[in-house]
């Protein structure tokens, strides 16, 4: 049994439904409302699993499930070197999601990547400690 | 997993980096292995001897493990383009703040007015000159076998008279690694390495790659980290260099399989 793993909710979900709907494979939500389970039709032999789009990477990355649909941003995010264990097979076009880089309004003197670094090094010296970058995206951050 | 072997000493600094690479090295011994070596206080050095503003060569020191960056805001400062603070020419300390959003977070409004003076100030200092950036590139592409690479390192002598104690350190390390019956042809020295992924090395740094494995990540890295010791410290220090041994990668280049 081949495991396709698919986002559980939302707009990705509904995405997902319907790029496979019309390749010929559809994809059906079981009618139940704690279990996410769901059935496919039109291949044999494969299991549907409705998951959170952020799980995906990771139940790939543990070959809990073969096949997945999620987004490029969080399978950089949940799986460090994620080229060693995964192959992405096909970019579907679809969920685009921009990581936005932002600062206070009135640090008018940070317009580019330059100035934050800079302003940054000013920050450590005056205040003894880094500058705070909050995100809950910490590898894409890092590697940024 | 890792096995780690530090040398914490005073007495003689290049001795203790030939002795640190040579314990890592025997006892590696028996691997088919390629050795690549560097030295980030060459590096160092070599930003310290640009002819240019203190602000700028702080910068370029705080990036040189970051090579993209640093190639970046070094390109950035031979121009005098974009070094230029037209943008803040409109700048006033009252007015300019009057329409933005309000002063949130630690950094304050004088602390934007002080960067901006400073970088005011800076943009003054004539940009770094295209010489000094072929230099340094010129350093950076520095990639052979250790005494070719010495020679290499000593034909920029004359450009960039920084480089003196920073080479003359680099050649009594090949001395005393000779001395250790190190074979100094067989060792490569790339002047870049040991830039990315060892941040905190300060000087000497080497790492032991599996020469039949050519994909596997390096099975023993090292250097020398004194600045490390000297910001834990806080004003104490000591002369600190080592390195670490991965076994689990000792296993997998012998061709044994691991789990995990």
């Amino acid at each position: 049994m081949v495991k396709l793993g698919v986002p559980s909710k939302g707009r990705l979900m509904e995405e997902t439904f319907s790029w496979f709907d019309s390749r010929g494979v559809h994809l059906e939500r079981t009618e139940s409302k704690r279990e996410y389970a769901g059935y496919v039709k039109g291949i044999q032999g494969i299991e549907l699993l409705l998951l959170s789009a952020s799980e995906i990477p990771t139940e790939l990355n543990e070959g809990r499930i073969h096949f997945g649909v999620t987004g490029s941003d969080l399978v950089c995010e949940k799986v460090p070197n994620w080229g060693q264990n995964l192959e992405a097979i096909k970019y579907l076009g679809f969920g685009f999601a921009d990581l936005v880089l932002s600062v206070p309004k009135f640090w008018i003197d940070v317009d580019t990547l330059d100035d934050l670094d800079s302003a940054a090094e000013a920050f450590r010296e005056k205040h003894g400690f880094r500058l705070r970058i909050a995100t809950k995206y910490h590898y894409l951050a890092r590697e940024f | 997993m890792q096995v780690g072997y530090e040398i914490f000493d005073r007495t003689d600094v290049i001795q203790s980096d030939a002795d640190a690479f040579c314990r890592i090295k025997n006892a590696l011994s028996d691997l088919p292995l390629k050795v690549a070596t560097g030295d980030i206080g060459i590096l160092m050095a070599a930003v310290s001897g640009l002819k240019t503003t203190d602000r700028r060569k702080k910068s370029l020191l705080r990036h040189i493990w970051r090579p993209q960056r640093f190639k970046t805001i070094l390109e950035k400062f031979t121009d005098e383009v974009s070094l230029s603070t037209k943008r803040f020419d409109s700048f006033d300390e009252e007015k300019s703040f009057e329409n933005q959003a309000k002063e949130i977070g630690l950094r304050s409004k004088s602390e934007i007015i002080e960067r901006i003076e400073s970088l005011r100030q800076d943009s003054k200092a004539s940009p770094i000159s295209k010489t000094e950036l072929g230099l340094i590139n010129s350093l950076l592409n520095i990639g052979d076998k250790c005494p070719q690479a010495l020679i290499k390192l000593k034909n920029l002598l004359p450009d960039m008279p920084a480089l003196q104690s920073a080479i003359e350190k680099f050649e009594k390390r090949l001395t005393a690694l000779d001395h250790a019956n190190v074979d100094l042809s067989s060792i490569d020295f790339e002047a870049s390495y040991g830039r990315t992924s060892m941040e905190y090395y300060d000087g000497f740094v080497f790492g032991f790659y599996s020469d039949s494995y050519a994909d596997l990540p390096p099975i023993a890295t090292g250097g020398r980290y004194d600045a490390l010791t000297k910001h834990i410290g806080k004003g104490r220090e000591i002369p600190a260099v080592g390195g670490v041994v991965r076994p689990d990668l000792i296993v997998k280049s012998k061709g044994f399989e691991t789990n995990g």
